[in-house]
């Protein structure tokens, strides 16, 4: 075996080995060729503590929990029986869910047996267009909310008021008015908000602030046109304030819009991120 | 296992419950009998689906990615070694097809690699370094310099983190850590000797 990275795939016959080294199949002088390889490859020592976390999962009924394990289980069964039965009724598939939920564990290889006899590898085009219809969801309104979309957007549109000076990037989008969200979803739950500086200010700012409701170690700032290029992004900051440094203070241009925005992380996770507030520096 | 059963055109479940996973793959290589796949697939769902978990972070998603891994062994099958082990074979796929979801998500990486704590893009000198070190980032070099400069431990939870994106209780479960502080402390210490290994000027100008 040849020294690798711990990005590079060790080839089949390694991993054959690194197995059967964990299942305590190999000979002595097999056993030690490995000891002795491990100890000089990273790679190798990764791929053996992956393909031992791999084994183990069976047992993890923890990480099953948190993977709502049993909630996930007659969905995929139902699809990997698909793949067998592409003629197969989607009610039927359904059934089989529903059914498979119920069953006992070591009743559930019935529920895969196919009607037919189609061998597995001859037409997945079938079970993979199926695959996506495994839970039916109602359609309808996918039409119309695009036509209730498109007559919010043309109506915003017509607000805007194109007399007004430019600012640097373009015109504001008529959502950034309020100083609110731009980009919505998950902003909803955040729980870092922006204070200031919001709206039109006087001058240049002299400091950026913003409130944590939840548990935080540090926060990434980043302040960018309405254009969407970053001006300035400083990371790894502990407090909830960020005086503005001369550096940042000269990139800064009189009469111009700006957004800018906070991501929150705590123990090293991304916890969440404010909704993006513009704020425009009039001299 | 039952030499009678490989006899059998159609191996009754009962009869393959009492195969061995080698055995079995055998059985489902030779035939491509689907009661033999259906009981492959009935004793490694739970893994893989776990598996799967770990790199989606999402149920559903989880649920695509375990099934796409199935139609990879099931299809793969002809090609499986007599003798081999059917739960390596199913872990080499099944990890091939998660990182290779991960190589398509490959902002992942780079998103990842920006929430490290390694430069301040407000310093003007270490501005043009970060561009620099931006512009020759690739996976293989970054992992090859912190190789250098990481315990073999800190090395591996960064590769987890940082490059399988799994997260600190994963990772401290996969490497056995006591407790998640541990692993959270080589994360930190891998993150520390790494930013100080982008900072170090030989490496941007590598």
């Amino acid at each position: 075996m040849n020294e690798r990275r711990p990005t590079e795939h060790p080839d089949y016959d390694h991993l054959e080995l690194l197995g059967r080294y964990l299942a305590g199949e190999l000979t002595d002088e097999q056993t030690a060729f490995v000891r002795e390889h491990l100890a000089g490859c990273p790679a190798c020592r990764l791929e053996l503590r992956r393909l031992a976390r791999f084994l183990a999962l069976e047992q993890d009924d923890e990480l099953a929990a948190e993977a709502a394990w049993d909630r996930a289980k007659p969905t995929l069964d139902a699809r990997v029986a698909a793949l067998w039965s592409p003629s197969a009724d989607q009610a039927d598939q359904a059934d089989q869910a529903d059914r498979a939920d119920q069953a006992d564990h070591a009743h559930r290889a019935n529920d895969l047996q196919p009607a037919g006899r189609a061998v597995p590898g001859t037409d997945w085009t079938a079970a993979r267009n199926r695959r996506r219809r495994v839970v039916p969801r109602a359609q309808w309104w996918i039409p119309v909310a695009a036509a209730a979309a498109m007559t919010v957007v043309v109506l915003g549109i017509n607000r805007v008021d194109f007399s007004a000076t430019a600012p640097e990037g373009g015109t504001i989008p008529p959502a950034l008015d309020t100083g609110g969200p731009l980009r919505g979803g998950e902003k909803a739950t955040a729980r870092f908000v922006l204070l200031r500086p919001i709206g039109d200010i006087a001058a240049k700012p002299d400091t950026f602030a913003w409130r944590a409701e939840q548990p935080w170690d540090r926060f990434v700032l980043e302040i960018y046109t309405p254009g969407l290029r970053t001006v300035y992004r400083r990371e790894h900051l502990a407090t909830t304030h960020f005086a503005v440094p001369d550096s940042l203070r000269s990139l800064l241009r009189a009469d111009s819009t700006y957004l800018w925005s906070v991501q929150g992380f705590y123990k090293l996770e991304p916890v969440g991120a404010t909704p993006e507030a513009w704020f425009r520096i009039l001299r | 296992m039952s030499t009678d059963g490989r006899r059998e055109s159609q191996p009754s479940q009962h009869n393959l419950a009492a195969y061995g996973d080698d055995d079995l793959a055998v059985l489902a290589a030779e035939t491509r009998d689907e009661a033999a796949c259906a009981e492959i697939y009935r004793r490694y769902r739970r893994r893989v689906y776990l598996w799967c978990f770990r790199y989606t972070h999402d149920a559903d998603e989880a649920v695509d990615c375990a099934q796409e891994v199935f139609v990879r062994i099931f299809r793969g099958l002809g090609g499986y070694q007599r003798g081999a082990k059917l739960s390596t074979w199913v872990y080499q796929i099944a990890r091939n097809y998660c990182l290779s979801l991960l190589a398509r998500k490959s902002r992942l990486w780079r998103e990842r690699l920006q929430s490290l704590d390694r430069v301040d893009l407000a310093d003007g000198a270490a501005d043009g370094r970060r561009r620099k070190f931006e512009r020759t980032e690739s996976l293989r070099r970054v992992l090859a310099a912190a190789e250098r400069v990481m315990e073999a431990r800190e090395l591996e939870a960064f590769v987890l983190h940082y490059r399988d994106g799994l997260s600190v209780k994963e990772i401290s479960r996969t490497l056995g850590c006591d407790n998640i502080t541990g692993a959270r402390t080589l994360i930190q210490n891998a993150r520390r000797k790494f930013r100080r290994l982008v900072e170090r000027k030989e490496f941007a100008d590598e």
